[in-house]
C-alpha cells in the first residue's frame, strides 16, 4: 500500500515530520514534496528498526533495507533528486548538509553498496544480489550517473580507468536486461569495487577537506546498520585521528583501494594525486606527521613510490606485506623520485624503506672504504670499520704533520729554490729504511752532478716516485738509476736556463708529464713505518 | 682506491708554487712558523687540486679565516680562490633536511620502540651506541664534517683519506729530495768512491 502511494507522489519528497524525517530538512529539493507525514513516520519506523538491531548480520536487516530501496528506488527516477540522500535521510539519524552535486551522492550511493556487497557477504544472505538489483533496475539514470560518477573518478587516474568503467558499466547495464541475477550483482559487485576503490578514495580527500573546513560533524551517510554508520562515523572523522574502532574496515578498505590502485597505478611521478591520497590515506593511521614531514627532504624521494606500498598495509596488517612490488630502483632517476623494490617478506612502509636504502648506501661506502684501509678485509661490522677507518686518517693527519716538520727542519731558510735540489734521483726503494737510502742517492748524485740543475731533481721527484718500482736490491736499482740519468739530460737541454723559476718549474713538470706518469703503489705500513722512524730521528 | 694523476700533478704545481711562496715571505722563522706555513701550502695544495668537495672548500674556508693567511691564499690560488671560497648550495639545504630528518627520526624512534624492545637490547644498543660516538669523531676529524650525516659523511671520509695519501706520500718524496739535496751537496766524491766499490761486487 505504501508503495504505490509511493509510485503516485512525485519524485521530489519532503520528510517534513516524523524524527527520521528531520534531517531531511536540510536537504535540497529541487521541487518541494507534499507533507507526507504518513511517508515520514513509515520512515521513522524503518530508521528505529535498523538502529535497533545488530549489525548487520540478520536476515532482518536485509529485509528492511531491501524495502527501503524498491520504495527509494522507484521514487528516484531520472531526477535531480540524489538517490542516496533519501537513502541516508531514512537511515540514520544525523543531520546533513546538502550534497548538492549529484556525483558527489553517487559516490556514497556506490560506496554503500560495496561496502555492503563487502561487509555482507559474512552473513552469506542470498537476498543481498538482489537487493542490489532492484535500484539499478529501477534508475534508467543510472547510467548516467555512473559515467557522471566515471568521469569523476578518472580526473585523476587519467583517462583509460574512465573508458574502461564506461565499458563496464554499459556491459552491467546490458545485462540488467537479462535474467541472470547473479550475473548482475558480481558485475555490479566488481564496478562497485573499482570505482569504489577510487571513488573512495576521492570521496575521503575531497571529503576530509569539507569535513576539516565545516564545523558540523556531518559526513555522507551511509545508512543502515551500524556497519554503515560507523563507516560513516570513519569518515566524519578522517580529518582526525582514525576511530579505533574501525581498523578491520579501515584495512579492509586499504586492501580495496591498494588493489585498485596496484592494478592500473603506473608508478610515474606524473601522478602526483597518488602520493596526495596515499597521504590522505596515512594520516588516518597513525604515522600522519612524519610522513608529510618526510615529503620533503631526501627521504621523500622514496616516500611516493614506498606510499603506494605503505597505503597498502596498515600497521598490523601483515597479510599485505608480501607481493607488492615497486619497479627496480635505477641508479640516478631523471624524475625526482628514487624507485625502491620491496622484498618478499620485508615491510613495505614508507619508512622501513627508506631506511632500508639508507643502510645499503652505508654499506656500500664501508666496502669501499675496507678497500682503501689496508688490512681491513676481514673486518665486519660497522663499529669497528669505522674505528679503522678513524685510525688511518688519524694516522695520515699526524704524517702529515711530521712531514712538514721534516721538511721544516730540513730547510731552514725555507727557500725551496731549485739550485738547493741538486740532480739526484733517489726515490727509489720507499723500504722502512730511510738511511741506508741515502748514501745510496748521494752516489748517484755524483753520477748526475754534470747535469744542469733545473728541473731534474723535480723531475726525480715525480718519476721516481710515479714510477712502480720498489726493488730491494740496491746494486740494480743504481744502475738503474744511473742509466735514467743518461737518458734525462736530453730533455733538460730544450729547457731554457734563464727562464723565471715558477714558469720553469712549470715547464719541467710538463716535461715531467710528457714522460709519463706511472703508478704509484702505495703502502700504509712502510710510510707508517718511515713515520716512526721519523720520529726516532728527530 | 687511487688518486687520478692530474690530482698528483696540480697537487705538486701548487705545493711547490705555495712553498715558494712561503719561502719568500719571511726569511727568518721559527721551525714551528716554517713547519705551519709548510703545512698551510700542503693543505691548500691538496684543497685547491681536488676542486670542489665538501672538505676541500672547508679547509680553505678556515684557512681563510684567519686574516694573515689570506694573502698567501690568494696568491696560491690566484683565481680558484674565488671559486673555492664561494658558498656552496648544498651546505645551505643539509641543515634543512635535517631538522626534517630530525622529527621523522624521532617519530621512528618512538614507533621502534614500541616494536622492537623484546629483541635483544643490550647488544644492539650497544653496537649503535659505538658506531654514534665513532661517526662523532669522524665528523671531527675530516674537515666540514660536522653537516654531513650518514652516507655522505662516509664518501667524505673516502675522499679525503685518498687525497691525505697522496699528501703524505708525495711530502714524503719532497723531504727526501730535500735532504739527498743538502747530503750530496756536501760530500760527493767520497761517495763517488763508495759506488765504485758497490759495483765492484
Amino acid at each position: 500500500m505504501e508503495k504505490e502511494r509511493f509510485c503516485s507522489t512525485t519524485p521530489p519528497l519532503n520528510w517534513q515530520s516524523g524524527p527520521g524525517a528531520d534531517c531531511f530538512h536540510n536537504l535540497n529539493w529541487d521541487r518541494p514534496m507534499d507533507p507526507s507525514a504518513h511517508f515520514g513516520s513509515a520512515l521513522s519506523s524503518l530508521v528505529s528498526s535498523p538502529s535497533s538491531n545488530p549489525p548487520s548480520t540478520t536476515a532482518n536487516d536485509s529485509v528492511v533495507i531491501h524495502e527501503l530501496i524498491t520504495r527509494l528506488g522507484s521514487i528516484c527516477n531520472s531526477d535531480e533528486i540524489p538517490l542516496t540522500s533519501c537513502y541516508q535521510g531514512a537511515n540514520t539519524s544525523c543531520s546533513s548538509t546538502p550534497l548538492n552535486s549529484p556525483p558527489k551522492i553517487n559516490l556514497s550511493m556506490m560506496e554503500h553498496y560495496q561496502r555492503s556487497s563487502r561487509g555482507l557477504p559474512a552473513s552469506g544472505n542470498p537476498a543481498m544480489p538482489t537487493v542490489h538489483l532492484a535500484p539499478f533496475t529501477a534508475d534508467p539514470g543510472f547510467a548516467e550517473r555512473a559515467a557522471r560518477l566515471s568521469c569523476f573518478g578518472g580526473r585523476s587516474y587519467g583517462g583509460l580507468p574512465e573508458t574502461g568503467k564506461l565499458s563496464s558499466v554499459s556491459s552491467s547495464q546490458s545485462f540488467m536486461g537479462s535474467g541472470s541475477q547473479m550475473g548482475i550483482s558480481e558485475n555490479i559487485k566488481e564496478i562497485a569495487m573499482q570505482k569504489g576503490a577510487q571513488v573512495e578514495m576521492e570521496m575521503r580527500s575531497k571529503l576530509g577537506g569539507r569535513i576539516l573546513g565545516s564545523s558540523t560533524p556531518d559526513s555522507v551517510e551511509f545508512g543502515g546498520g551500524q556497519e554503515e554508520s560507523s563507516a560513516s562515523e570513519r569518515i566524519t572523522v578522517s580529518g582526525e585521528t582514525s576511530s579505533r574502532g574501525n581498523k578491520e574496515n579501515h584495512a579492509r578498505k586499504r586492501k580495496a583501494a591498494s588493489k585498485g590502485k596496484g592494478k592500473e597505478a603506473s608508478l610515474s611521478s606524473s601522478d602526483t594525486n597518488h602520493p596526495k591520497m596515499a597521504e590522505e590515506d596515512d594520516s588516518n593511521a597513525k604515522r600522519s606527521k612524519p610522513a608529510e614531514t618526510d615529503g620533503t627532504g631526501k627521504v621523500a624521494a622514496v616516500e611516493p613510490k614506498a606510499k603506494q606500498n605503505g597505503g597498502a598495509s596498515s600497521s598490523g596488517d601483515a597479510g599485505q606485506k608480501q607481493g607488492k612490488e615497486n619497479y627496480a630502483k635505477p641508479p640516478e632517476p631523471p624524475k625526482d623520485y628514487i624507485h625502491v623494490r620491496a622484498r618478499r617478506g620485508q615491510a613495505t612502509d614508507s619508512h622501513s624503506l627508506a631506511e632500508r636504502v639508507r643502510r645499503e648506501k652505508i654499506s656500500e661506502r664501508m666496502k669501499f672504504l675496507q678497500d682503501l684501509v689496508p688490512g681491513c678485509n676481514k673486518v665486519t661490522g660497522k663499529a669497528v670499520m669505522l674505528d679503522e677507518i678513524i685510525n688511518y686518517v688519524q694516522s695520515l693527519q699526524r704524517q702529515v704533520e711530521f712531514l712538514s716538520m721534516k721538511l721544516a727542519t730540513v730547510n731552514p731558510r725555507l727557500d725551496f729554490h731549485m739550485e738547493n735540489l741538486l740532480p739526484k734521483d733517489m726515490h727509489q726503494a720507499r723500504g722502512p729504511m730511510p738511511t741506508p737510502v741515502y748514501p745510496l742517492e748521494a752516489m748517484s748524485t755524483a753520477f748526475s752532478y754534470p747535469h744542469p740543475p733545473q728541473g731534474t731533481p723535480l723531475q726525480s721527484v715525480v718519476t721516481d716516485g710515479l714510477e712502480n718500482q720498489r726493488s730491494l736490491n740496491p746494486l740494480d736499482s743504481s744502475m738503474r738509476r744511473r742509466s735514467r740519468n743518461m737518458q734525462l739530460p736530453p730533455l733538460d737541454g730544450s729547457r731554457d736556463a734563464t727562464s723565471q723559476l715558477g714558469t720553469s718549474w712549470e715547464d719541467d713538470l710538463q716535461s715531467v708529464v710528457q714522460m709519463g706518469f706511472g703508478q704509484i703503489e702505495e703502502n700504509a705500513f712502510s710510510s707508517r713505518a718511515s713515520m716512526v722512524q721519523f720520529s726516532q730521528i728527530t | 682506491m687511487q688518486a687520478s694523476n692530474t690530482f698528483k700533478k696540480a697537487f705538486l704545481k701548487r705545493m711547490l708554487l705555495g712553498l715558494q711562496l712561503a719561502g719568500f715571505s719571511s726569511k727568518s722563522m721559527t721551525v714551528q712558523e716554517r713547519k705551519s706555513a709548510i703545512k698551510l701550502s700542503a693543505d691548500v695544495a691538496m684543497a685547491c687540486a681536488r676542486g670542489s668537495a665538501n672538505w676541500s672548500r672547508a679547509i680553505i674556508a678556515d684557512l681563510s679565516k684567519q686574516e694573515k693567511n689570506k694573502v698567501l691564499l690568494r696568491s696560491i690560488l690566484r683565481k680558484d680562490y674565488e671559486r673555492l671560497t664561494r658558498p656552496c648550495h648544498h651546505t645551505w639545504k643539509i641543515p634543512r633536511s635535517k631538522k626534517i630528518l630530525k622529527r621523522s627520526f624521532r617519530v621512528c624512534s618512538r614507533r621502534r620502540k614500541g616494536l622492537r624492545a623484546p629483541q635483544g637490547l643490550a647488544t644492539s644498543v650497544l653496537a649503535r651506541v659505538l658506531v654514534k660516538k665513532r661517526t662523532r669523531v669522524l665528523k671531527r676529524l675530516v674537515p666540514g664534517g660536522e653537516s654531513l650525516d650518514g652516507s655522505y659523511l662516509l664518501d667524505e671520509t673516502l675522499d679525503y683519506a685518498i687525497s691525505l695519501r697522496v699528501q703524505v706520500d708525495l711530502m714524503q718524496r719532497l723531504s727526501k729530495a730535500f735532504e739527498a739535496s743538502k747530503v750530496g751537496s756536501h760530500n760527493v766524491c767520497t761517495f763517488q768512491a763508495r759506488e765504485d766499490s758497490y759495483a765492484d761486487k
